[in-house]
């Protein structure tokens, strides 16, 4: 075990991939020379030379339609946008292209590419460069959305996302490349589409997605010091869902909670709600909270920013109101 | 028979007054058939019949007053009652209600649960009319909440306003104009009142589905929950709570109706807790209920074939494996992290050169009752998971060296826990290792994996005296199971084969060539 950063487990994710399997291969705005504009690929042309690792112009659009083409061709490859809010000028050979090929042929054809990008707010980089896009994309099947919390399953889940052989979005916190935590030495991976219960408790039960997860933690934390026992589910991949254990929790529990950062209209909280009211009704003692960002664009100002971010009081808060205080 | 007594409307109401009996007495009635209509809070409701019979006895006239509980009369056959309902004269009736009234009042407390009956008849059954019934007023929720916070009760809103969809404005105008429930006026004249049926006289008792579920696997009602633990809106504590506490006395008799010891339950000498404590005995609660999938179904099946079909027999040896851990001990400080040494890789190893001399052991019976005997020796190892028991197969397991199988029983051990097993790492055994001994077990025995015919189980270290050139001393022993299949494998091979298992192990060495 070492501990190691969120920005550095990534960037031996693709250090080990890149030696593993030479159909590997980097691209995007900045991530060679520049080393990424957070230092994620920081020294992984030097290390694998300009075939492998390479910048691009300025253009989404041309990103998205040559990784869809080389994937075809039978190569992986990992381009980097270089903030989510750009996933929208991708999007087109993303969701029309990339998530429909496997279908459409029928032959068995698979577009293996990873798209990596940044999400979230908390950096004052205003509402062009701060969104988290999960709700674009989590109604395209035949894409695999993954929002991995810690410098452990960054780094398998990454790993794992390079070797499958479906398109990935791989969504990165931008407020936490410097999050630590124990990562094991060696290869291994984190299997997609398995959620992974991050704390055990028995009185209420809060789904969190990504960056969310680290704020559900603290929260519970405190809660624990009153005696109120929250557990922890962190989905990592969020679609495909693995459901059966946020169902199992809730039967225990009784009461859910949904937290991400994005707004929760129409947000993918909306979605773990209503799978559960589905399956799981009849085992709810209170209304489902949903915790998120308001319907509004991210303010750029801090103090506002601040405020439209999900945080520790907005949780408890709503673990409050499950129980009924 | 049924005792038509005043029934609980709402949290606050203490007290009704009958307004009109609607059968006379000794008039035959029938289930759902609006018998007496009562009168508190402002608002009318009616009792209806629960059964076909005869109005037997009226026990309150029209305009009395009298405390919730109160029995106002009965229904029945006409041999159920002492009165002869079909000659009943005027005085008659009267001695009897002026009987009737002095001393039922009195019994109120010890008849709550006709009362909690009867308070949900007039709800339940109130619909059943020959036309359709334009049902009852509508609510959005913001009115429902408004009214709960000003303390008037939709019932009244309806009834003052005539509307049947209610307004968060109507709600406001009744708030306004009208006393609050709980003052002490004189009873408002009869005809003053909108005199129609309101189906909802316990007010409105939310409860969440869970609390729902709860009362509805203990039989208690919604209403008495809410009512005890003093809440409108009930969540499964009260439930569990009001069944732990609450209960002995009030349990409704739909949950006890197959029995006809309800009366029982309320002698003299008999505790509170009696009916909930009763329960317990007769009733395990479930916790929960899941159907038997994923890896606990592959189980499921497979174990039931072993069971329903094998002829499974096991033996035993005692292996002394001092001079194997020493060895053991050796090894990891000579190869280092690179190879993990595996004790699992020498009992592999001592397999694999033992089964082609018991070739019963690596065979399995195939469904055409063969017995197919297998030229390769592949060793499968049981590996507990998060997802349950993984069997990965080490091919070839009789060519492979200690140093070569430590490798493999890292990889394949490392690979079943994190998910990351290929599909023919997990099938083409021929024969199974199962190590409870991880766990602790000192002597466990293993299940064969069918079709195999045979699985050896590694069992716990344990420090033991022993016994070496006459002396005692100080050793450690494993204990080996071997269960096989004894319709295909005789006894003596299983023996046989476990020996020479047991041999090699105590000569390590040898393994190590």
């Amino acid at each position: 075990m070492s501990e190691l950063t969120v920005r550095e487990s990534i960037n031996q994710a693709l250090a080990e991939e890149l030696e593993r399997d030479e159909r590997v291969f980097l691209y995007g705005e900045d991530v060679a020379d520049y080393g990424g504009l957070y230092q994620v690929t920081a020294g992984l042309q030097e290390r694998f030379g300009e075939e492998r690792v390479f910048d691009t112009p300025l253009s989404e659009t041309t990103l998205g339609g040559t990784a869809v083409g080389a994937a075809l061709t039978g190569t992986r490859p990992v381009v980097e946008i270089m903030f989510g809010d750009f996933l929208a000028i991708v999007a087109d050979h993303l969701t029309n292209y990339a998530a429909k090929m496997h279908f459409n042929y029928g032959d068995g054809t698979s577009v293996p590419l990873v798209v990596r990008t940044n999400y979230g707010a908390g950096d004052q980089f205003g509402l062009h460069h701060s969104q988290s896009p999960i709700a674009w994309f989590q109604n395209v099947p035949g894409i695999k959305l993954v929002a991995p919390s810690t410098p452990h399953d960054y780094k398998g889940l990454l790993k794992a996302a390079i070797r499958d052989d479906d398109p990935v979005i791989f969504l990165e916190n931008k407020l936490r490349y410097e999050t630590e935590g124990e990562v094991p030495n060696g290869g291994y991976t984190v299997p997609l589409c398995r959620s992974d219960r991050k704390r055990e408790g028995e009185d209420v039960t809060v789904v969190a997605i990504g960056g969310m997860v680290d704020v559900a933690l603290a929260a519970a934390d405190r809660l624990a010091t009153e005696g109120i026992d929250v557990e922890v589910i962190d989905p990592r991949t969020v679609v495909p869902l693995d459901k059966e254990p946020i169902f199992d929790s809730v039967r225990k529990t009784h009461r859910l909670v949904v937290v991400h950062e994005a707004a929760t209209f129409g947000g993918f909280g909306g979605e773990i709600a209503a799978e559960v009211a589905e399956e799981a009704l009849f085992h709810l003692d209170a209304p489902i909270e949903r915790v998120g960002a308001p319907f509004t664009p991210v303010p750029f100002a801090e103090n506002l920013e601040e405020a439209y971010l999900p945080d520790e009081d907005d949780v408890i808060a709503a673990v409050r109101n499950t129980l009924g205080e | 028979m049924q005792r038509l007594t005043l029934p609980k409307g709402g949290k606050t109401m203490e007290e009704g007054t009958v307004v009109e009996w609607l059968v006379a007495e000794g008039e035959p009635v029938s289930a759902g058939e609006p018998v007496v209509l009562f009168e508190s809070e402002k608002m009318t409701s009616e009792i209806t019949a629960s059964e076909d019979g005869v109005l037997l006895e009226r026990a309150v006239e029209a305009g009395e007053t009298v405390p919730v509980g109160t029995e106002l009369g009965r229904i029945g056959e006409e041999s159920d009652g002492s009165t002869d309902a079909g000659t009943v004269s005027g005085e008659d009736v009267g001695t009897a209600s002026g009987e009737g009234v002095g001393t039922r009042a009195g019994e109120t407390g010890s008849d709550r649960p006709e009362s909690v009956d009867a308070g949900r008849g007039p709800g339940r059954s109130g619909s059943t009319g020959v036309e359709p019934d334009p049902g009852p007023f509508r609510a959005a929720p913001s009115t429902r909440r408004l009214a709960r916070e000003h303390g008037v009760s939709l019932s009244a809103v309806a009834a003052e306003t005539g509307a049947r969809r209610l307004t968060p404005a109507a709600v406001e105008a009744v708030a306004a104009g009208s006393n609050p429930p709980t003052e002490d006026g004189p009873a408002p004249d009869a005809d003053e009142l909108v005199v129609e049926p309101v189906p909802n006289p316990e007010g409105d008792v939310l409860g969440s589905p869970w609390a729902r579920t709860l009362a509805a696997n203990y039989g208690v009602s919604l209403e008495a929950v809410a009512d005890a633990a003093g809440t409108d809106r009930v969540r499964a504590a009260d439930v569990t709570n009001y069944v732990e506490r609450d209960a002995g006395g009030t349990t409704e008799p739909s949950a006890t109706a197959a029995e006809p010891a309800v009366e029982s339950a309320v002698e003299p000498g008999s505790d509170a807790g009696g009916a909930a404590i009763e329960r317990d005995r007769t009733e395990p609660r479930v916790a929960r209920e899941a159907p038997i999938t994923g890896a606990r179904g592959v189980m499921f099946e497979r174990m039931g074939t072993v069971a329903g079909e094998y002829a499974s027999t096991t033996t035993v040896a005692r292996v002394d494996v001092t001079e194997l851990l020493a060895l053991y001990n050796r090894l990891s400080t000579a190869w280092g992290e690179d190879v993990p040494v595996s004790l699992t890789a020498f009992v592999v190893r001592a397999v694999g050169r033992s089964l082609p001399d018991y070739e019963t052991l690596n065979a399995e019976v195939t469904e055409a009752k063969t017995l197919r005997i297998y030229e390769d020796v592949n060793v499968g190892i049981a590996v507990d998971t998060d997802d349950g028991l993984l069997v990965p197969t080490i091919y070839d397991a009789n060519d492979r060296t200690v140093r070569g199988l430590s490798r493999e029983v890292g990889r394949l051990a490392s690979g079943a826990r994190e998910g990351t097993l290929e599909h023919d790492d997990l099938q083409n055994g021929t024969f199974t290792v199962s190590n409870a001994g991880s766990l602790g077990a000192y002597i466990n025995t293993p299940q064969i994996n069918p079709p195999q015919t045979a699985v050896l189980g590694t069992c716990a270290i344990v420090d033991e005296p022993g016994i070496v050139d006459g002396e005692v001393v100080p050793r450690k022993f494993m204990h080996l199971t071997l269960t096989y299949d004894h319709r295909v494998v005789e006894g003596a091979t299983a023996v046989g084969f476990l020996q020479e298992v047991k041999s090699r192990l105590e000569a390590p060495e040898s393994l190590l060539s």
